[in-house]
């Protein structure tokens, strides 16, 4: 609850923002990169499975947000609204593109992600070693599924914000999502098997 | 076969305790971990969850895939955006590229937030400019008459807003560098590239460890379009320095025609210093490196250049040569290690052109670098073909008559003016309409050929006023322990 008493308050921090960047201050739309890239860039390259691919989309929907600004309603959430951008040309683009890149390249990509350097050597290897697992088996989920799971579980996003993102009935994000989850069950059994025993 | 499966059937119903549990939907327990479902649905699943085991056990399996994803850390950028953001909205703006003229510019134009800002004045008449330019070039010989002296390069303060927009982020993109430069292996060239930066290292630009354009040999490819930015002391813009510069370098100056006529309409116009001076340029590359160059060592007026790099960044991202990638990354402000760093100091300008790649290494003697450079790719400095066409600020009575454009929505007429002569095919762009704007992109497009063919090189060169170095560094002061500085460099890997 306490989550989307401060998605409302960024909301219409949002509006501000983009009112003024319509206003004639840039400045104020480098605020709304700052507040959202980072969570943008969470969820696409979990969905394109490449950092680098990740980083020029969330680049290239700032700007195309940019550019189309004064189109944006208001109706949606800014963060829905750049978020499908995002997405529709990151689709369109992977299309054109290359096959996407195994989420193994991310995984490398140590630098980027906070480390905790808290637990135990064991634990710790432990932790990288189930990270590793859930991105191999998220990479091997189908789009349409990987995109769900990334939404709900890392975006935290609700049932009719997944809905709105994907321009889906909630029903369809409710079947979709627990159809994602039972392949990862799947493809994950046996860390899931020792976390219920263990 | 059928038997098999009334057996299936039939074993499956004697586990569940009645009919009415038979239709229960496990996708109600993936819903219930999300804390979605209506009450009644949520009393039916903890009903069931009482009495069936395995939907219990499918609930916890659930939950452990769940946590297992959620406990995957978060991934971020690594660097602020802003700054590349901006540049590049800026850019898409400035340029009626590929996508632009499929649309229409007129429709881009319009999707400019027009009148309501000032900054959409100056990326209006930015993109006009740059549009009507090109069709200039394209059309030969380019001289003469009733060739738009004006294009909305209007308000001072919305010019110095969006130019100066990103400019935090980009100074400490400066500290971040010259850290890294600190953190190198100080050996006598590294040292100088740091002192070279406090001297005239306002805004970070004149002395940045490098600024890169790279340019795609495949014609067609719309974003074809280098921009220079130049910072300079406001005394040297107003006595146009740069146009001695070209001058050296063999680019000729065209004078705008109308300018006369353009004074006369506008007596009621003070008569204001300007503190921007935008050129468009094509060039041969050498001519061009040889310009940046020349304004690169000229400290007295030119405080600082910028290359927009934003292409070549790309451009290098998929490329073999994996030093040049490093040391972009480098650029925006993602430290590569301390060899990468080395590496890309010994860099400066470097343009890919058909003609082959150009790269003037500055710490190895700027003067000296570039002519080995020119000789080994045996190639010699200004043919002459260079040509600069200077885009003049508006007045205020082109203002009126850009509002009048407003009203009208005519894109075309009011924002080129003085009228054209009826021979004289710019002014009948008709931008206005489909016809125009499909033209317009046509025209760009034989432009590309053109210069592809002539190995000319286009750059849009926008010079704006910058401070007394002195005055404004903060970045020269930076120690480089300083925790943006640090902090640059732990982002970097």
């Amino acid at each position: 609850l306490s989550d989307h008493a401060s998605r409302d308050d960024s909301a219409v921090a949002d509006a501000a923002l983009i009112d003024r960047t319509l206003a004639g201050e840039p400045a104020a739309f480098g605020e709304l990169v700052l507040r959202y890239q980072d969570r943008l860039y969470n969820s696409l390259v979990r969905v394109l499975g490449s950092a680098e691919d990740a980083r020029d989309a969330v680049q290239e929907a700032f700007v195309q947000a940019f550019v189309k600004l004064e189109s944006f309603r208001g109706s949606s959430a800014f963060y829905t609204w750049l978020y499908r951008i995002a997405f529709n040309q990151a689709m369109s683009h992977a299309r054109r593109k290359r096959p996407t890149r195994s989420l193994d390249d991310e995984r490398t990509d140590r630098g980027r992600e906070p480390v905790d350097v808290q637990p135990a050597p064991d634990a710790r290897l432990d932790a990288s070693e189930r990270t590793t697992q859930v991105h191999r088996a998220l990479a091997e989920l189908s789009a349409e599924h990987r995109q769900v799971i990334v939404l709900r579980e890392m975006d935290g996003c609700k049932y009719d914000e997944i809905a709105e993102l994907l321009e889906v009935p909630v029903g369809t994000v409710r079947s979709r999502l627990f159809r994602a989850r039972l392949e990862l069950r799947d493809r994950l059994a046996p860390m899931v098997e020792k976390n219920l025993t263990g | 076969m059928f038997i098999l499966s009334i057996l299936l059937i039939l074993s499956k119903r004697s586990v569940m305790p009645d009919n009415k549990a038979a239709e229960f939907d496990d996708e109600l327990l993936s819903a219930y971990l999300d804390d979605e479902l209506a009450p009644e649905e949520r009393a039916r699943v903890e009903e069931r969850l009482a009495s069936d085991p395995r939907a219990k056990r499918l609930l916890e399996e659930l939950r452990v895939v769940s946590q297992a994803v959620k406990a995957v850390p978060s991934a971020t950028v690594g660097t602020d955006l802003r700054e590349s953001v901006l540049r590049r909205a800026e850019r898409t703006m400035l340029l009626p590229g590929e996508r632009a003229s499929a649309r229409g510019l007129n429709e881009m134009v319009r999707k400019l937030p027009f009148g309501r800002s000032k900054r959409a004045w100056f990326w209006a008449g930015a993109a006009l400019a740059a549009g009507l330019m090109l069709m200039f070039f394209e059309r030969e010989p380019v001289r003469n008459e009733g060739l738009p002296s004006a294009v909305a390069l209007r308000d001072r303060s919305a010019r110095l807003e969006t130019l100066s927009a990103a400019k935090p982020a980009a100074q400490e993109d400066v500290d971040k560098r010259v850290a890294a430069e600190t953190a190198a292996p100080a050996s006598a060239p590294l040292a100088a590239a740091s002192a070279d930066r406090a001297d005239h290292g306002s805004g970070g630009v004149g002395g940045s460890v490098a600024a890169v354009a790279g340019r795609a040999a495949e014609a067609g490819d719309s974003d074809d379009l280098l921009v220079v930015r130049v910072t300079v002391k406001p005394e040297a813009l107003r006595n146009r320095a740069i146009d001695a510069v070209l001058a050296r370098n063999q680019i000729e100056i065209e004078q705008p025609i109308a300018q006369a006529d353009n004074r006369s309409r506008t007596k009621n116009v003070p008569a204001e210093p300007q503190d921007v001076d935008v050129l468009l340029l094509a060039a041969e590359p050498a001519q061009v490196m040889s310009t940046l160059a020349d304004l690169d060592a000229d400290h007295a007026n030119f405080l600082g250049i910028e290359v927009d790099d934003e292409r070549a960044g790309r451009q290098w991202g998929q490329s073999a040569e994996r030093s040049d990638y490093d040391f972009q990354q480098y650029d925006r402000g993602v430290a590569p290690d301390r060899q990468k760093v080395e590496v890309a100091l010994n860099r400066n300008y470097v343009i890919e052109t058909k003609q082959g790649r150009f790269e003037i290494e500055r710490y190895v003697g700027r003067e000296i670098g570039l002519q080995q450079q020119l000789a080994r790719d045996d190639l010699s400095l200004g043919s002459g073909e260079g040509l600069a066409r200077r885009i003049e600020p508006q007045s205020s009575e082109q203002e009126a008559t850009a509002d009048r454009y407003l009203a009208e929505g005519q894109v075309a007429r009011s924002s080129v003016s003085p009228p054209s002569p009826p021979n004289t095919a710019p002014a009948e762009l008709a931008l206005s309409d489909s016809v125009g704007s499909a033209k317009l992109g046509f025209a760009r497009r034989a432009s590309q050929k053109l210069a592809a063919k002539a190995n000319l090189l286009e750059v849009l060169f926008v010079l704006t006023a910058g401070d007394e170095p002195a005055a404004t560094r903060p970045a020269a002061a930076m120690s480089p322990t300083s925790p943006p500085a640090e902090e640059g460099l732990k982002n970097g890997e």
